[in-house]
């Protein structure tokens, strides 16, 4: 496929992942932070996000699982991954957090488990459209052309 | 055996809360902190590489060694498995520690808090997601070290090394290089 067809459909793709919530201008903050010398900077930041989460994740069942649960760790947990999301730009994960805090406040069982089910359905979206993306980057790369990075506000 | 490398001149820690150390140190959870040389070193966990790339970008060389045993063998710091590097500094500590100034980030904005981290001793707060403009609030506290590290030895040869290399280093922090792009690069509007 020709680059500049690629390039579009990169366009369209990112524009949409913004419209939807899965990205925000911290993401636009890291594109601009890879350059020739550091090309793989923005997956490399993500990559360690998705290990990151697994794991905490994995914490996160862990403790809710506990007998009697420990929602000051719980919340810690929550918290990690509502930093470690902004700072990837992963929009909907963050708010997920958000609300996962509350129920941590509220010591609400029921409320941390529902949000445990939403937070990793949300990871699990945002990576595939992430995987999408680079691959579409791969793609205009091998094709000879440039890969179209948003200005910032 | 690495040789000592000069002290370091920064600190960065992760969701600081004063007086959690000892809270930390009984729950087994531990605060990381980044040790930033002006010119030689970095102790990097992985979950920094963003304020790594910040700090590249914005012209400060960094380093990397993999684990907070070879940065102290490095800052010629014994590891006493008490993770010395941790903030505040408690009495029993080499005291050129206590005068790295210390950078503490969250995602929290709660004023309150903020204010007692400041005033307990950290010099700075940046507000996660980190980005590049956070950068250029660095200058002041190194600088202001810089010019402190100078009063506590003989004024005449001090204050004319502090000069020459102070005016280059200087000079390095105020030179932010954009990098050299080969490709041309396409913006579009949200």
């Amino acid at each position: 496929m020709e680059v500049s067809r690629l390039q579009r459909r990169y366009v369209d793709f990112t524009s949409a992942l913004y419209h939807e919530g899965f990205l925000d201008a911290q993401f636009t903050e890291l594109q601009h932070l890879q350059d020739e010398n550091n090309p793989n900077f923005v997956s490399e930041v993500v990559s360690l996000f998705f290990e990151d989460s697994e794991r905490l994740l994995n914490e996160l069942s862990r403790t809710l699982d506990q007998q009697i649960v420990d929602f000051r760790k719980v919340d810690a947990h929550v918290h990690q991954l509502k930093g470690s999301s902004a700072s990837i730009g992963a929009q909907r994960v963050k708010n997920v957090c958000l609300a996962f805090r509350s129920c941590c406040d509220e010591n609400n069982l029921e409320g941390c488990l529902g949000c445990l089910q939403q937070v990793r359905q949300e990871c699990y979206l945002v990576k595939n459209k992430l995987d999408a993306l680079f691959r579409l980057e791969q793609q205009i790369l091998a094709a000879g052309g440039a890969v179209p990075i948003m200005s910032k506000d | 055996m690495p040789m000592p490398m000069p002290m370091p001149v920064m600190a960065f820690g992760n969701d600081w809360v004063p007086g959690s150390d000892k809270q930390n140190q009984k729950s087994g959870t531990k605060n990381t902190y980044l040790v930033v040389n002006l010119g030689k070193l970095l102790f990097l966990k992985k979950s920094w590489k963003l304020i790594e790339r910040l700090l590249k970008t914005s012209s400060y060389q960094v380093t990397t060694v993999d684990s907070g045993t070879k940065a102290l063998e490095l800052l010629g710091l014994q590891d006493d498995q008490t993770n010395t590097l941790s903030y505040p500094t408690n009495q029993q500590e080499s005291s050129s520690l206590k005068d790295i100034p210390v950078v503490i980030m969250s995602s929290e904005n709660v004023p309150s808090r903020i204010n007692r981290c400041l005033e307990e001793g950290a010099d700075e707060f940046f507000l996660k997601p980190v980005q590049l403009s956070d950068m250029s609030r660095l200058k002041p506290h190194l600088l202001k070290r810089k010019s402190k590290d100078c009063n506590s030895s003989s004024a005449n040869t001090c204050n004319e090394s502090n000069n020459e290399s102070s005016s280059s280093k200087r000079k390095q922090i105020d030179d932010y290089i954009l990098p050299e792009r080969t490709r041309p690069r396409l913006f579009f509007e949200r």
